[in-house]
């Protein structure tokens, strides 16, 4: 039976109802993630970060995969539906996964930049992940933000890398064809001082804000008429609920690494020009040798494509490619068709690299 | 503006000239339902997209990236006042009533975490330590239980039974 239009209504209601709850509890700071599809272990806790281990489901392949995910909004959407999980097939795939579960930060951790979460936390993962399974080598795979940390860490640390993967990574700041990144450029210094003078982190709503602000037709009104149109479609409704969960998932920003990320990187592009540092150590990329696969997600809205493509050309690893999929920028990690269409593809060449 | 914000201004232009038609061929009978519902859908379709575009060019807008960057700076100088007069009101009031202030509980989430920070280091240590310790040869593996059990016919002791203070896993022959 078909709904009437009325109902755009109620699924609106519901939305906002849900969006202003998250407000009102400063987002994730008291909802727990959803039941895991795959299920994991914690197996080490340092600084802000929870180490977790998914075993692979059948015969091993030895270098195992530490997934770096963002800092901002909680990892949940990697594991959240049977068929459409990223760790579920890496798992399937037989990789051992170790994910990086960040604890949000607190108003003692405004002093968190780069150098806490890439020489303490993610040296510390892979020191665990090395001790606990017993090779010299790991996989490095970052998403988004979580690629920026994956790719100052793989610069600095060049010795324990075996590959290294990037997707939708926001590496060319340069690239201003998304005009929301306008808005950021129009952020004055004395603005990102501010921010972190008065909240000490950057809070979960202004995250939130950004966000919603690049598309505010779509998280409006269109993603509900949405919802209407494809009520039928098997699945859908389950999914999009499973979705605004995890976009109202958002956590705060530790303070030092919310200026070094808008002053240094979106502002300046140091990273893309070699002159960005961590903890007094210049990020350089050409001391990047392992063999790199990055990911590109053709229509992107959050990281245009063009940020991301020139990346190869600043490493120095002959083994080195891009590689584009049709799909959006979370699609790259939830969607069904990127499970089918576009892991199938990093999984080969992994298996090439990974034994 | 960019040719995009034309093109899409004139599909909307389109649809929406469409509309009214195919509400009247409806109500002619020339149409059925359905037809008027796709010819209503694309026109929102139409609506959406110019959207997206009209607030694309709004934010490539200097001006209102200007006007934007310079009422952020204002809003925000105004919220640090108002922080500034609560911090210093409580400042005064929690020490009064016996209650430490939001400084001192940051101070002691701080020295929480360096613990914590230590805690995982030793922990991370240990892990490597007994990582890199020998792995025994299969001879020197404790024997399996099971496999005993197989061998030898040994059998646990039951709980009740077992040596007070002393192994619990005690053999009994």
């Amino acid at each position: 039976m078909v709904e009437p239009i009325s109902a755009i209504s109620g699924y609106w209601l519901d939305g906002a109802v849900r969006a202003l709850e998250g407000l009102s509890r400063g987002f994730n700071s008291t909802t727990a993630d959803p039941p895991p599809v795959t299920p994991y272990r914690v197996v080490f806790e340092s600084g802000k970060l929870r180490l977790r281990h998914y075993a692979a489901a059948r015969g091993a392949h030895r270098t195992p995969i530490l997934l770096v995910y963002a800092l901002i909004k909680r990892p949940f959407v990697l594991d959240m539906q049977k068929g459409r999980s990223v760790i579920e097939f890496l798992t399937r795939a037989g990789y051992d996964v170790f994910l990086t579960d960040w604890i949000p930060p607190t108003a003692a951790d405004t002093w968190r930049g780069f150098d806490a979460y890439v020489n303490g936390d993610l040296k510390a993962a892979t020191r665990a992940v090395r001790a606990l399974t017993g090779v010299k080598e790991v996989t490095v795979l970052g998403y988004c933000f979580g690629a920026l940390l994956s790719l100052a860490y793989a610069a600095l640390y060049p010795e324990g890398m075996r590959n290294l993967i990037t997707v939708t990574v926001p590496f060319d700041m340069g690239v201003r064809e998304l005009p929301i990144y306008n808005m950021v450029e129009r952020m004055s210094d004395e603005a990102i001082e501010l921010v972190t003078h008065i909240y000490g982190n950057c809070p979960a709503w202004m995250v939130q804000t950004f966000f919603t602000a690049m598309a505010p037709a779509h998280h409006a009104v269109n993603k509900y008429v949405g919802l209407y149109r494809s009520a039928k479609r098997d699945g859908y409704a389950e999914s999009f609920d499973l979705f605004e969960r995890w976009m109202n998932s958002e956590v705060p920003l530790a303070g030092r690494i919310f200026k070094e990320t808008t002053r240094a990187i979106f502002k300046r592009n140091q990273l893309a020009r070699g002159e960005f540092e961590v903890g007094s150590r210049i990020v350089d990329l050409r001391n990047i040798t392992c063999p790199l696969l990055n990911v590109v997600a053709e229509f992107d809205d959050v990281v245009h494509p063009h940020s991301s493509l020139p990346l190869i050309e600043h490493v120095a690893s002959r083994d080195r490619r891009n590689l584009t999929f049709p799909t959006g920028h979370v699609g790259a990690m939830v969607s069904g068709s990127a499970i089918k269409g576009l892991w199938p593809q990093v999984s080969g060449w992994l298996t090439e690299r990974s034994n | 503006m960019r040719a995009i914000f034309f093109e899409e201004l004139s599909r909307l232009g389109e649809t929406i000239v469409e509309l009214p038609f195919a509400a009247l061929r409806r109500l002619a009978g020339v149409d059925r339902k359905e037809q008027l519902q796709q010819t209503a859908w694309k026109t929102y379709d139409a609506l959406v997209r110019f959207a997206n575009v009209a607030t694309d060019e709004t934010y490539a807008s200097p001006v209102f990236g200007a006007a934007v960057g310079r009422s952020m700076d204002t809003a925000l100088k105004w919220q640090r006042l108002n922080s500034a007069v609560v911090g210093a009101f409580f400042a005064a009031l929690w020490p009064a009533v016996g209650l430490p202030s939001a400084s001192h509980l940051t101070e002691l989430r701080a020295e929480v975490g360096a613990l914590r920070d230590e805690l995982a280091v030793a922990r991370l240590e240990a892990l490597e330590a007994r990582a890199a310790l020998p792995q025994p040869r299969p001879e020197e593996h404790p024997a399996d239980e099971t496999a005993a059990a197989i061998w030898n016919g040994w059998i646990p002791l039951a709980a009740p039974f077992a040596p007070k203070g002393g192994r619990k896993d005690g053999r009994a022959n």
